[in-house]
């Protein structure tokens, strides 16, 4: 039997493990319901990719669009119609209707994002299996992935070490062979380690996240909105046409520590988590998704 | 000359301002305005060419008390600051034993008031670097022993110093439901070669009183009064004054776009 095969085949059946195991962590435990993608409109996407804070900001620039807001140079917002009673698009009007004077921009994005519209978007797309909550705690990889794997590495070293020793067919296979099991080793303890500290596994469901990047041309973006509002969605403030309300919402973001404590979607993890907006349940901004 | 038209700059209100079609030139209230900090806004609009106007509302130059030399000083900053064309104010008084109102109240319509009005003019005009104009008020009572209509006595101020006016339509028909004064009688009496620029607003009727409120939409009856205006005599500006309510960009272009209608077609009758 070629001496590289058992490294080789313990290769592949480590990939397929560790590959089985990151996408059972990173959808939280649920199968995701692919049909319900084509239903989304622009602030779930944009939930989808930034998390709460993007859908604030989706549904904040639509109402701007239509001129049912004025936002100033200085980051003030006024509503410019009374709120339709049973529009969900209309939840920043309902804000800020009970504000004479309107709100700074800021205070309005983190309302808005405790808002039970917004906070509804999340919980829908939680339910379709789209995310997965920002509150479950680390996502930690299966212990049958370290069962499945560690072992069969330690068995395949022995392995090879005694066939090689027994054919006495010189050093460099063997160390090669050694070298082989030692990096898979490596590389299974190192995805175990990242799984179990979790928060670099983030918990969007993969194939939400993968179909979303799929979207991303023009036709996606008119479908999803006018005025920018689909370049928003699907990638962010960045890509907003207009530099002057960028620039805005730039300077008018919200601090993690305005927001709303009762929360459970923010910009990326749970609300109460140390890391705060900055990780990304639902695409925060450490996996460059919620700027 | 086509009758320029615009719309009162708010800072609640100044992105949408900013970016509505149609805006010729714009007016501020003065006493809003620091020099050394401009609105960024404001900026903008001036280096698109568009007339920035100082309005201002505490000066009482209806008072018995002469004009505040700082409070005049600040408004004469303001326009030079701007590169305002003319600076307007209010014929009424605001303050007096040291009171602050907090309102522009009604002038007395008499002769001994003109001779104190025409004084206080003078001194404003001599402290401020361009024209100014003098604004009729909207009030909802008058003093009992005028002695004169408000257009003559504005007329008189006229022709004594030489001050130019701001006519305020909605004002004339609130003079009209509260006072029972015709707006085209007062129009026919006052010196039209002398309007700098037209206010246009809208105001509510409560207990059979017009409250000129700035907070709701121009009604029909005061863009006729526009239009009576603009047959005798086309002003150069005509401005639309919104200070609360705030309707949205597309209320306020329709409504622009309805006194740009009015002062096109007086002008096309002429």
């Amino acid at each position: 039997m070629n001496p590289w095969l058992p490294p080789l085949a313990y290769s592949v059946w480590t990939a397929l493990v560790l590959g089985v195991a990151i996408g059972s962590a990173r959808r939280g435990g649920r199968r995701a319901d692919r049909a319900r993608l084509a239903e989304l409109g622009a602030a779930e996407y944009a939930f989808v990719g930034g998390g709460a804070a993007r859908a604030v900001d989706v549904s904040i620039l639509a109402l701007l669009g239509e001129g049912a807001l004025h936002l100033n140079r200085d980051g003030q917002v006024v509503a410019a119609r009374a709120p339709a009673a049973d529009a969900t698009g209309d939840a920043p009007l309902r804000i800020l209707d009970r504000e004479y004077g309107g709100l700074p921009l800021r205070d309005l994005r983190t309302r808005l994002a405790a808002a039970p519209e917004i906070q509804g978007i999340g919980a829908d797309l939680f339910a379709a299996g789209l995310i997965a909550r920002p509150d479950a705690g680390p996502r930690r990889l299966p212990r049958w992935a370290l069962f499945a794997t560690l072992p069969l590495g330690l068995a395949t070293a022995v392995a090879g070490f005694v066939r090689a020793d027994d054919a006495t067919s010189g050093a460099l296979p063997w160390v090669g062979l050694l070298l082989a099991v030692i990096g898979s080793q490596a590389c299974v303890a190192g995805l175990l380690l990242l799984g179990v500290f979790g928060e670099r596994v983030v918990p969007t469901a993969p194939t939400t996240r993968r179909l979303i990047r799929l979207r991303r041309d023009e036709a996606a973006v008119a479908a999803l909105g006018a005025d920018g509002l689909g370049t928003v969605a699907l990638w962010g403030l960045d890509r907003f046409p207009d530099p002057v309300i960028k620039e805005i919402f730039r300077r008018n973001a919200p601090t993690p520590a305005g927001r709303a404590p009762e929360s459970t979607w923010c910009g990326g993890t749970s609300c109460a988590s140390p890391q705060g907006a900055r990780a990304g349940s639902c695409g925060g901004t450490a996996d460059g998704c919620g700027n | 000359m086509r009758t320029a038209v615009g719309i009162g700059w708010r800072p609640e209100i100044d992105l949408t301002v900013e970016r509505l079609a149609g805006v010729d030139f714009v007016e501020v209230v003065a006493e809003n305005v620091c020099v050394g900090h401009l609105p960024e806004s404001l900026r903008v609009l001036r280096e698109r060419g568009v007339e920035v106007i100082p309005h201002g509302v505490g000066l009482g130059l209806a008072g018995a008390d002469r004009p505040d030399p700082a409070r005049l000083a600040r408004l004469a900053e303001v326009a030079d600051a701007l590169g305002s064309p003319v600076v307007s104010e209010h014929l009424a008084f605001v303050r007096a034993g040291g009171m602050e109102a907090g309102h522009l109240l009604p002038t007395p319509m008499t002769w001994d008031a003109l001779d104190v009005v025409t004084e206080n003019v003078r001194v404003a005009q001599d402290a401020l670097p361009v024209p100014l104009a003098l604004e009729n008020p909207a009030t909802l009572l008058t003093w009992p022993d005028n002695e004169m209509s408000e257009a003559r006595f504005l007329t008189e101020l006229v022709e004594r110093t030489g001050v130019r006016l701001l006519i305020d339509v909605a004002n004339l028909h609130t003079q009209r439901i509260n006072h029972g004064v015709d707006p085209a009688a007062a129009l026919a009496e006052l010196p039209l070669e002398a309007v700098e620029y037209v206010h246009v607003a809208g105001g509510v009727e409560r207990d059979g009183l017009w409250h000129d409120t700035h907070a709701h939409p121009v009604t029909e009856p005061i863009l006729e009064v526009l239009a009576t205006l603009c047959a005798l005599r086309p002003p150069p500006r005509v401005l639309l004054e919104r200070d609360g309510d705030f309707p949205t960009a597309g209320e306020i272009a329709a409504e622009l776009a309805a006194i740009r209608a009015v002062v096109d077609r007086t002008a096309a009758r002429r």
